[in-house]
């Protein structure tokens, strides 16, 4: 893991996404609201990066921008050196919630983006599904509805299909936002091994410190809305990475900064705001 | 899986009890009817007794040919709706799809869904003279305007985070429509088809009142013409009957095809 570390900081590194100076402004009923604003930062390739933020600061708007599900008001986004002009076969999303077909079953889940991304018949496709399924530990599930399955298979199977395309670079916003705290705790290690197995540029969003440390190479720290970029952070833990890694000294430490980062962006935020009001 | 079948022999085991519950409004209005009739001693001309009604249906059925007119209208019913079926289902998916489609057709469907049904009858006689295809063609407007609404909004009700999934996995736009959009709302729209069947015979009787020589609604209207009030009765008795049973037709498919469909009635379990 050093040398993937040594090699963002050469210059040999290539950015896998690129945010210059974006602005982003959503239509509201009381004129517009201001999501991001000067959100800059270059994610590397092959780098598991974390965007972390408080909830509903712009961050996930940040990486919609980038997998081309919307579009920024001014600025640049660059994904692999081209302009984002919609979505493109390179990248794939996890999405918090609805991201399985409940009329599907879970092998025509993982299977349902192979129809577009490759050119293998039926039985290839469902035989690719099978690994993937595999893969994430849902053998015994591949004919079961989605609807049976628990909160923590439904997004493994979301992983499953997302990965199954085979995507240069996998978004994943807030993807077990919704789970309880062992079932993420299990999901956040069972990443880290896929994701340390394979050369895939990660971009996972959250607004959970202690997650963004334990998967991040490293992390982003937004401000809270209108988002920019307060800090970049390298994180130094060494890969093959566990739940053991939270028990580190530097873990409570960096998590401490990063907290206090937080803090004192919402304190400075709080005050503009009240003595806008004034 | 365990749950689904656990909770399919919970409702196994209170089926008897369930199906005793329904019955027991029946019961009800049987009783007020017969004391109405014995008690309170009103003219059969207005409420026949129950008890001669078995011997009605029995002759209607033998002598009177009440099977053929029911499978006349049952015909007319299918014909007429699934014909509404075919044009508003892909109709309403378009409508509920793109906001461009609704707004050019919104306004004229819901300005004539609000038009009478019954006027259309003798405009149809006009058009189409009294028979099969008139008919048809009442029920086909009387459920058309309607469905192509329901859909509209079953469509429109499907999440975009659907979409945006079947995107990021690589679908193109064209797509959509097909392996997002009408898998997902199918158990909605096949929800719409189940109440607008119901509509669809309200109208076809009402058609076949006001102009037919066949039909329940003709025999109901001939037996009006002869005074013969317990076949009146009868006759509505068996609409009623085919409606439920369509019902119960509907409601059984529903949970065939829709597994996966999580209904709202369930939550009141």
């Amino acid at each position: 893991m050093m040398d993937k570390q040594g090699t963002h900081n050469g210059l040999l590194c290539k950015q896998a996404v690129r945010f210059r100076q974006v602005k982003k402004e959503f239509p509201a009923r009381s004129g517009r609201v201001l999501t991001l604003s000067d959100f800059s930062c270059d994610i590397a390739e092959g780098e598991l990066a974390v965007i972390l933020g408080p909830s509903g600061c712009g961050k996930s708007t940040a990486i919609r921008i980038a997998a081309g599900l919307e579009t920024q008001t001014s600025g640049t986004v660059l994904v692999n050196g081209n302009p984002v002009k919609g979505p493109t076969r390179d990248c794939g999303m996890v999405f918090q919630a609805y991201t399985s077909f409940p009329w599907l079953s879970v092998l025509d889940n993982i299977a349902f983006g192979l129809r577009y991304s490759t050119e293998l018949n039926r039985q290839e496709r469902k035989a690719k599904a099978r690994e993937y399924a595999e893969m994430v530990g849902l053998e015994q599930f591949m004919q079961s509805s989605i609807r049976t399955l628990s909160g923590g298979m439904k997004q493994r199977v979301a992983i499953a299909s997302s990965l199954a395309t085979d995507p240069a670079i996998l978004f994943m916003d807030e993807p077990f936002g919704a789970l309880d705290s062992q079932t993420r705790l299990l999901m956040q290690e069972h990443l880290l091994t896929i994701v340390e197995q394979s050369n895939k540029t990660v971009i996972f969003v959250t607004h959970d410190i202690e997650e963004a440390l334990l998967l991040g190479d490293r992390i982003y720290i937004c401000s809270s809305r209108p988002a920019h970029v307060l800090a970049e952070i390298d994180v130094p833990f060494p890969h093959p990475r566990s739940h053991l890694t939270r028990d580190r000294r530097d873990f409570f430490e960096m998590k401490h900064q990063i907290f206090h980062l937080l803090r004192e962006d919402s304190y400075a935020r709080r005050l503009e705001e009240a003595y806008e009001r004034r | 899986m365990s749950g689904a079948s656990s909770s399919l022999t919970t409702l196994r085991s209170r089926w008897p009890v369930q199906f005793l519950l329904g019955f027991l409004p029946f019961t009800l209005v049987a009783v007020i009817w017969t004391f109405l009739v014995h008690g309170v001693k009103i003219s059969p001309v207005f409420l026949p007794p129950l008890e001669v009604m078995p011997g009605v249906v029995w002759r209607m059925f033998a002598e009177e040919g009440i099977a053929r007119d029911m499978l006349v209208s049952i015909y007319r019913v299918i014909c007429g709706f699934l014909l509404a079926v075919a044009v508003a289902t892909p109709l309403g998916m378009l409508m509920g799809y793109s906001l461009w489609t609704s707004r050019l057709f919104g306004p004229i469907m819901g300005f004539i869904r609000y038009m009478p049904v019954p006027v259309f009858i003798p405009l149809t006689i006009l058009w189409f003279q009294s028979g099969d295809k008139q008919k048809m063609v009442v029920i086909f407007l009387g459920a058309f305007f309607q469905l192509v609404l329901m859909i509209e909004d079953a469509a429109r009700a499907v999440p975009k985070d659907y979409y945006e999934a079947a995107i990021m996995h690589g679908a193109p736009k064209r797509h959509l429509l097909l392996r997002v959009l009408w898998p997902a709302a199918l158990p909605q729209i096949f929800d719409s088809y189940r109440i607008c069947i119901g509509w669809a015979w309200t109208y076809l009787v009402v058609a076949e009142i006001v102009g037919a020589n066949t039909g329940v609604g003709y025999y109901i209207i001939k037996a009006q013409r002869y005074l013969m009030i317990p076949q009146i009765f009868a006759a509505m008795v068996l609409i009623g009957l085919l409606g439920m049973l369509t019902d119960l037709l509907f409601a059984a498919a529903h949970g065939r095809l829709f597994p996966w469909a999580e209904r709202a009635s369930t939550g009141r379990e």
